[in-house]
């Protein structure tokens, strides 16, 4: 089984990633509903946060929900990918931390603050409590840093009581703390009490604890968790290699590796296709949606071609996972596809050649669907010719810049065709326009 | 002062979605026009949309020397 697969199977905690400098940053929690949460992202460059997605084979459009710590740039810069997605993804976060982040996301977007919930469906969290999501539990705890910070435990319930996840963004280092105490309540500093308050906390106990490193006042010294009674310490953030002392305290990780905390007993990446196809066709009774899921499912490595253009394809592809692109170079088109797309729907339905090429640009699980049961499908459902008096308009949105990336559902509000009075008044159209009779779709 | 040309995918008129105002710059038709009209509630919860109207008004802001 690939990584892709692994993380895909997971129900509960997972942690993949450490360890490499720009990649050890992605830390992935598949939530007990099989849904996907990505803690924090770091990228140097934008549209690397892409990346680290693409070569995992997730679409940002999969991600259900991020948690988030802190504002710092290195912690941050992935909502500008997240952004992009086609629904607004879940933002876990305390008031205060989203307040801050809110506030740099404003000011450099030049957008409104209140901006923030166009693009996120925002969830607060209470500090110091368990928050209960679908059954995961998250506690964050406010941890000293030069912007208003959280480290964040996780929590969900299994045989023998609860496994836990600690995870430790940018902390202080012990020394650095130690040497802020003074006694003197009008000075700058910490009190002792504080001190050891976060010191307990940072020494909570854990199944997996992962801890950002690097020393001074923004990140911990693997050092302060030599007597750590956690079951495991994982040690990441630090550009430079750990040394054998430290690599003794904690463990080191690489890219795509996964710590597996319960077990799945299930595969959820099927439900979750049978749920974009219940999107895709909201008033067909289960049974036929059945037929169609009973088809076998076909995974494409990066790189490969689910459709030629000019191919009169035989099988039409939905996407179950991964990202798929759309390319047609003579027309300069290049739209990036995700889970509850297809490929080669309308060329395999009206038997006309494809307009474009569908390619995988991570690796793509399918549900390859012969072209003919497809079009019986959509015969016995009264779908066909739906489908074919919005032709024109599938086309053409479907190659639009502003439309072309997102998934084509059938249950989502259409735009106004020009034959309704909202329409356009100049048009030089026919009003009650039909599909031409192509020689390609 | 012309500041952008809108052909086949392009829009217009995002000020209204974005900001709920109205449009600093007009759209004149310089050939027959056919277009779809799209209201607001149908993107509205569409973040990659929303993102794209936003880079397009102020690329064309910009370029008309009009405040963002």
């Amino acid at each position: 089984m690939n990584v892709i697969e692994n993380l895909r199977s997971f129900k509960g905690l997972i942690l993949d990633a450490d360890g490499v400098w720009f990649t050890g940053h992605e830390h992935r929690i598949a939530l007990p509903s099989g849904e996907v949460a990505i803690l924090k992202t770091r990228h140097h460059q934008d549209g690397q946060g892409l990346s680290f997605l693409r070569a995992l084979g997730i679409s940002v459009n999969e991600i259900e929900g991020i948690f988030h710590t802190h504002a710092h740039d290195d912690h941050f810069n992935g909502l500008t990918v997240l952004l992009r997605a086609d629904h607004r993804i879940k933002y876990y976060a305390t008031p205060l931390v989203r307040a801050s982040v809110e506030k740099k996301l404003s000011a450099l977007l030049s957008m409104n603050q209140g901006a923030f919930n166009r693009y996120f469906d925002v969830h607060d969290l209470e500090v110091d409590t368990w928050n209960d999501i679908q059954g995961l539990e998250v506690r964050p705890a406010y941890s000293p840093h030069p912007v208003e910070t959280t480290i964040m435990f996780f929590r969900a319930l299994w045989e023998d009581g609860y496994k836990t996840y600690a995870h430790l963004a940018d902390i202080a280092a012990f020394n650095v703390l130690q040497d802020m105490i003074t006694e003197d309540p009008e000075a700058n500093g910490i009190s002792k009490q504080y001190f050891e308050h976060v010191k307990a906390l940072y020494h909570e106990p854990a199944d997996l604890k992962k801890i950002d490193c690097g020393g001074g006042l923004i990140h911990g010294k693997p050092e302060d968790f030599s007597s750590d009674e956690s079951s495991k310490i994982i040690i990441s953030h630090s550009a430079l290699p750990f040394s054998d002392a430290q690599r003794e305290i904690g463990a080191t990780s690489s890219f795509g590796a996964a710590d597996l905390l319960i077990a799945a007993e299930r595969d959820y990446a099927k439900p979750a296709a049978y749920a974009h196809l219940r999107d895709y066709f909201p008033e067909v009774p289960q049974h036929e949606l059945r037929m169609l899921f009973n088809c076998p499912t076909v995974t494409f490595n990066s790189g490969s071609i689910l459709v030629k253009r000019g191919e009169c394809n035989r099988a039409i592809y939905f996407v179950l996972s991964g990202v798929m692109e759309f390319i047609d170079a003579d027309a300069g088109i290049h739209n990036r596809l995700s889970t509850g797309s297809m490929a080669g729907e309308l060329s395999g339905v009206l038997d006309t050649e494809s307009l474009g090429t569908y390619a995988a640009r991570s690796v793509v699980k399918t549900l390859a669907m012969p072209a003919r049961l497809y079009r019986a499908f959509l015969e016995r459902n009264g779908l066909l010719e739906d489908l074919k008096r919005n032709l024109d308009m599938r086309r053409f949105m479907q190659r639009t810049w502003l439309f072309g990336e997102m998934a084509w559902s059938r249950s989502r509000p259409r735009p106004t065709h020009p034959s309704s009075p909202s329409a356009t008044t100049n048009c030089s159209c026919s009003p009650t326009a039909t599909p031409k009779s192509c020689a390609t779709a | 002062m012309t500041v952008d040309k809108i052909g086949p995918g392009g829009f217009y008129g995002a000020e209204h979605i974005l900001f709920r105002k109205e449009a600093h710059l007009h759209a004149r038709a310089i050939t027959a026009v056919r277009g779809f009209r799209v209201p607001g509630s149908v993107i509205e919860g569409i973040p990659i949309v929303h993102w794209k109207l936003l880079e397009i008004y102020e690329k064309r802001m910009r370029i008309a020397h009009l405040p963002a």
